[in-house]
């Protein structure tokens, strides 16, 4: 299988004054195309700031990030914002629907900015939410939310999904849900998707899990065997 | 506790520094617009008060038609409040030059009293008699210099003047105002003051002082009252003070005035009646001469025609006696021949005695035959010879008589002639005593129109109110005054908006600390505390430097503006602070700032605290009733789509900006439009009112033949093409309180007058035509006297009241022309009209015509002067430049507060949304995307924003025209297209300017924020 991101001794320093702080101390592991990645770690071990780097919002202080065979530790803001407008898509902890907008009015404002889109209505059928398109975020629930911006994140057509947290501000059987429809849209998209979170038992879902511990890899290993999310208990 | 409280504060304070800033600016504006403008007439007046009170100026002035004497002074003197008196005359002079120029003359007997005293401009005051100083302005106006003659003409004499000085008079501080003059064409040019001695023969006619039995005499007194000096001149307690005064001289001077006027006339009066009866008697003595004569002649004329009657009947007696004698002698032939028969008898005897004397002579005597028929014969001759003896004595006798009668015919004669010369003589002696007592009798009833027309003292009492230039001057502190609600108010409004949106931001903001001070245990009104506090800290702080520098600047410039534009006087500005208004700057501010404070914070915190420690769920997304359109929705992109949403989603925001900028666009439509307003007036009056070139003036007034040839001499020139002879006369109209001075203009006969001038009608945009029935005024003046078509006014030309009805209204800018048709002029003034100007249009204007007319002007003997439009609407142009500053101002003032709204409003905006703006950067939007994606807001409602601010600037526009306007002037009060234009692209370019600026905070804003939870 090809590497599609591959972090090459990865550092990122936050300057404060005369202190140094590493919320990166040199972390490298590769992924490859297609793959579901579960990046776990407790609070402050530096998971934020690594999808910070993937995502194209922050730059690394040292290494190389490649990504699909280009290093975006290189890149200046604009090919960063190109990056991020072609190739990612986002899924935040807090959905980050813009309230003023109807879920597929949300979608489509990624949609207008992208060069190769799915079709909004389309992908909100995808994720059931076919009924609920008219709706203003505020007239949806959290689980709906949500989905909204899985829609609004898959309708760009990335190549990687990035996910904080996404079940973070959601129920229990609403988060499963949430991680049920990544997983089925990275089969049916062949998306790579990377899922930060800090519950541990995600983990046997990945296909590739990457453990964080002090800005560092404590362990990347990939599973033999995924288990369905229906499987899995927290 | 509390200090901790305090610290956190101040420490709010420094983080909120654009907000504090907002909030600031904006209520500073609004505070030194308040409290400039309110402050502005005080300034002024007190400014002016000051400047006046420093010449001393008059309080009263008197002018009497039958002149003051030294008693009639003391009489004045008596009355406790007046405290000086400056004894002088004035009296209306002309400028003899080449073109006379008509202006108020002043003497005073000394130049050192201690009233209305003369600010020197440049030179001296007069030592000498023939030295004279002069009106500032006419220096300005004429280009008089030091050192330059003139010659003072008037009825009664003329002198010439050497100019010493040019002053500014506290009677004339307004420089266009200098009123009108008997004399010339009615234009007052401007004053001249000079000293009483050896002048005073140019006031009055020697008649007035034998009238008034004295040696000196004045007839303008200047009066200054006791206390004065502590008042304001522009404070109604002076005005209350002058008037009483006033009333008490009237009462004391007018009494006088009639006795000496009942005195004067009763001794003219009772020198006519001597005159009469000396007359009257004439009369009788002439009356009985005539008759004796009469009586003398006739008899003497009657005993002539007795003597002739006399004379007649001896005639027709001798004719008789003569007739009767021829008779005689007829019969007296025979005794003749009977004579001549004894003579030949005797003859023959005789003869023959000689032949035969023996026959004859018997003895030597004669035969007695011979002797006897000689005796007989003889005898026959004798009686015969006496019969003839007797005749002849009748003869002689009847001569006599004949020769007597003769005489006394010759007598008659001579008696008829001489009593013809008599009678002649006699009749010349009556007729130059007829004359003479004609002479008399004309005399006498000349004595009597005199009489009637000796003047009735007509006594003057002239207060402030008088003085045109202060009444204007208190006029138009007037208008500020009404301008100062206006502009602030909008600051106001705005501030309260700013205030609130700031301060629900930033409550918004500290939600989870408020929540957490009141889970601490603080009381909601400690919480609610620190943000009137806050409020209260930056309002009076801003407001405090507001006053500052409202006052310090605003006043300042309105004052700078108007006496450097209007009031020809250097009085230097007083600054003062007036607390009352200080105050109510202050309560007005802090009452809207802590007032909108109180109300946010009270709404938003009144939730308990286990509330305010959530977040507070995020506004609800709503649909617009755009949406409803369908038609129209589905046409708009998405980006629009999404900008009118959120245009409607924070409709406090939306109304402030509306509010906001469409403030900034009136603001600059209001300064713009005025200056197209005042600068229209030259366009509009000199090019489409007065579409003539230039007007010349008659060295006199000219019949319309006379005229009509002058006209066509001057179109025999090339430069000329069309020529129309007017008369032009200074003269008064009847107002309601105050007269009104005008120009009656009365063209020369109505046809080509078109070509000249072009009056319209401003409503209804229809041509106004001139015509016998009545008379045409301007719209300012229909305006003054609040009069309409077909209404009558009253006007006074030369001295001569007349009642005229109005027929038309037309629209001119600057001054009042009155136009009359010849006819009419004619019918009222029961007099032949003349004419002494004209109109001339030329085919092409440029240096060589003018100055080749120029040359024909001067050469000529019938035309004195011209003036071009031209010339006359750039001495305008000059006179207004300093509006433009007042567009400057204006737009500062739009610019500050499109800058305070529009920095405000994205500032919060950008705040509110930050997580929005992070999210979409994180999709991917390119900078310029985010920039578009928020300001494309601002652009839209710049543009709504700037429509509703030209309606609103239009409405601004209407009121501070109206408020500025003088009473001479009417600015052109329609807002011309690129005023409008230009508002709203400077309202665009300040919205850009702002967005420009405001990239660097959406640049600032963290993606990473987009991670975090929603505030």
């Amino acid at each position: 299988m090809d590497t599609f991101i591959q972090f090459k001794n990865v550092k990122k320093v936050y300057q404060k004054g005369d202190v140094e702080t590493y919320a990166l101390s040199g972390v490298d592991f590769e992924v490859n195309k297609g793959e579901f990645v579960v990046i776990v770690g407790p609070s402050g071990a530096g998971k934020t700031t690594l999808l910070n780097l993937l995502g194209g919002m922050d730059s690394a202080s040292e290494g190389s990030i490649i990504v699909n065979g280009s290093n975006i530790a290189g890149y200046d803001e604009k090919q960063l914002t190109k990056y991020r407008r072609d190739d990612i898509g986002f899924v935040f902890q807090f959905y980050n629907l813009v309230q003023n907008l109807t879920a597929l009015e949300n979608v489509e404002l990624a949609l207008q900015i992208s060069k190769d889109p799915l079709d909004a209505e389309m992908v909100l059928e995808r994720v059931d939410l076919a009924q609920r398109m008219h709706h203003f975020p505020s007239q949806l629930s959290g689980g709906e939310q949500q989905r909204v911006a899985i829609a609004r994140a898959i309708a760009k057509n990335p190549q990687l999904l990035l996910c904080d947290e996404p079940t973070g501000a959601l129920d229990y059987q609403t988060g499963k849900a949430i991680l049920a429809l990544l997983k089925e849209m990275c089969n049916k998209y062949n998306m790579s998707i990377l899922i930060i979170t800090h519950n541990g038992a995600l983990a046997d879902m990945a296909d590739r899990v990457i453990h964080l511990k002090n800005g560092k890899v404590a362990q990347s290993y990939k599973n033999k065997v995924v288990k369905p999310i229906e499987e899995i208990e927290w | 506790m509390k200090n901790k409280f305090a610290l956190n504060q101040l420490r709010i304070l420094r983080k909120t520094k654009s907000r504090f800033i907002s909030i600031f600016v904006i209520v500073f504006l609004g505070a030194s617009f308040f409290a400039g403008l309110r402050h502005t007439p005080f300034i002024m007046q007190h400014s002016m008060n000051s400047y006046l009170q420093e010449y001393e100026v008059q309080d009263l002035n008197l002018i009497s038609t039958l002149a003051f004497s030294d008693d009639d002074i003391k009489v004045i003197l008596a009355n406790e409040q007046v405290s000086n008196i400056d004894k002088g005359n004035v009296f209306d002079a002309l400028i003899v030059e080449e073109d006379s120029k008509g202006v108020s003359v002043y003497t005073s007997e000394t130049f050192d009293s201690n009233v209305s005293q003369l600010e020197i401009n440049e030179g001296r005051l007069p030592k000498l008699d023939n030295e004279c100083v002069m009106d500032y302005q006419m220096m300005h106006n004429f280009g008089y210099e030091l050192g330059d003659e003139i010659t003072l003409e008037t009825a009664q004499g003329s002198k010439a003047f050497n100019i010493v000085g040019f002053v500014s008079d506290t009677r004339f501080i307004a420089s266009l105002e200098r009123g009108s003059n008997s004399l010339g064409d009615g234009v007052n040019n401007g004053f001249v003051h000079i000293l009483s001695e050896e002048n005073t023969h140019l006031i009055y006619p020697d008649t007035l002082y034998e009238l008034r039995e004295e040696d000196v005499l004045y007839n303008d007194l200047r009066i200054r009252l006791h206390g004065t000096e502590e008042m304001s001149l522009f404070s109604e307690e002076y005005l209350k003070y002058v008037e009483t005064v006033e009333y008490e001289l009237n009462l004391v001077l007018s009494e006088r005035f009639i006795d000496l006027y009942d005195s004067i006339v009763e001794d003219a009066n009772a020198e006519i009646d001597t005159y009469l009866r000396e007359y009257d008697e004439g009369e009788l003595l002439y009356t009985n001469n005539l008759l004796d004569f009469n009586n003398e002649i006739n008899n003497a004329k009657l005993e002539l025609l007795n003597a002739k009657e006399i004379l007649v009947a001896n005639q027709s007696k001798l004719l008789e006696a003569q007739q009767l004698m021829g008779d005689e002698l007829a019969g007296r032939t025979n005794e003749i021949g009977q004579l001549q028969a004894n003579i030949k008898e005797l003859q023959e005897i005789l003869n023959a005695l000689l032949e035969n004397p023996e026959d004859v002579i018997i003895d030597g005597d004669l035969s007695d035959e011979y002797q006897e028929s000689i005796d007989e014969i003889l005898g026959d001759a004798q009686t015969t010879l006496d019969n003839l003896q007797i005749m002849l004595a009748h003869v002689m006798s009847l001569q006599e008589v004949n020769i007597q009668l003769e005489k006394a015919q010759l007598e008659l004669e001579l008696a008829e002639t001489e009593l013809s010369k008599n009678e002649l003589l006699a009749d010349q002696e009556f007729e130059l005593a007829r004359e003479e007592l004609e002479l008399a009798y004309s005399q006498i009833t000349q004595a009597q129109q005199d009489v009637a027309s000796i003047p009735t003292g007509e006594l003057y009492i002239l207060s402030r109110n008088e003085n045109i230039g202060i009444m204007s001057f208190a006029a138009n502190t007037d208008s500020i005054d009404a301008l100062s609600l206006v502009f602030p108010l909008m600051f106001f409004l705005v501030a309260a908006l700013v205030t609130l949106t700031s301060m629900t931001r930033m409550i918004e903001e500290q939600r989870l600390q408020n929540g957490t001070m009141r889970a601490l245990g603080y009381d909601k009104k400690d919480v609610i505390m620190q943000y009137v506090v806050y409020s209260f800290f930056v309002t009076f702080v801003a407001t405090l430097l507001g006053i500052f520098f409202g006052v310090y600047f605003f006043a300042w410039l309105i004052y700078f503006l108007y006496t450097s534009i209007l009031y020809g006087v250097s009085a230097p500005i007083q600054y003062q602070f007036d607390l009352w208004i200080c105050l109510q700057t202050l309560f007005i501010s802090v009452v809207i700032t802590m007032g909108v404070s109180l109300f946010v914070s009270y709404t938003e915190l009144k939730s308990t605290p286990a509330e305010l420690l959530r977040p507070k769920a995020p506004k609800m997304g709503k649909r617009i009733f755009i949406e409803k359109i369908t038609w129209l929705w589905k046409r708009l992109s998405f980006n629009q789509k999404v900008t009118l949403r959120n245009l409607f989603r924070y409709k406090k925001r939306f109304l402030m900006l509306i509010i906001g900028i469409g403030g900034c666009t009136a603001l600059m439509v209001a300064g713009f439009g005025l200056r197209n307003s005042i600068d229209g007036v030259v366009s509009r009056q000199y090019g489409e009112v007065w579409t003539y070139d230039g007007i010349v003036s008659f060295d006199d007034n000219y019949t319309a033949e006379k005229s009509e040839e002058i006209e066509k001499e001057l179109l025999e020139r090339s430069e000329i093409d069309e020529v129309k002879s007017f008369y032009q006369q200074m003269i008064m109209i009847d107002g309601e309180e105050t007269n009104h001075q005008g120009v009656l203009v009365v063209p020369n006969q109505m046809t080509g007058l078109d070509d000249m001038i072009h009056l319209e009608n401003g409503t209804t945009k229809e041509e106004v035509q001139l015509s016998d029935d009545g008379i045409v005024i301007n719209q300012k003046l229909s305006e003054i006297l609040g009069v309409e078509v077909n209404d009558s006014i009253t006007i006074t030309i030369q001295n001569k009241k007349y009642e005229v009805e109005v027929q038309g209204i037309y629209d001119i800018y600057y001054m009042h022309y009155i136009f009359m048709s010849d006819t009419l002029y004619e019918e009222l003034s029961e007099s032949e009209i003349s004419f002494n100007k004209a109109f001339i249009k030329l085919p092409k204007i440029n240096e060589t015509t003018m100055n080749s007319i120029d040359n024909y002007v001067s050469e000529s003997e019938t035309l004195t002067s011209i003036t071009y439009s031209q010339s006359n609407a750039d001495d305008f142009v000059k006179q207004v430049e300093g509006v433009n500053s007042v567009v400057v101002i204006l737009v500062v003032c739009a610019a500050a507060l499109a800058f305070v709204v529009l920095y405000n409003l994205t500032n919060i905006n950008i705040q509110e949304r930050k997580s929005e703006i992070a999210t979409i950067k994180v999709l991917g939007f390119y900078p310029r995307e985010v920039y578009d994606y928020i300001f494309r807001e601002n652009i839209l409602l710049a543009i709504l924003g700037s429509i509703v601010g030209c309606f609103f600037g239009y409405l601004l526009h209407g009121f501070v025209i109206r408020s500025v306007e003088l009473e001479m002037t009417m600015f052109v009060r329609e807002l011309n297209l690129a005023s409008y234009v230009c508002s709203i692209l400077l309202t665009l370019v300040f919205t850009l300017l702002i967005n420009f600026a405001m990239r660097s905070s959406l640049k600032k804003i963290d993606m990473v924020e987009s991670l975090k939870s929603v505030e």
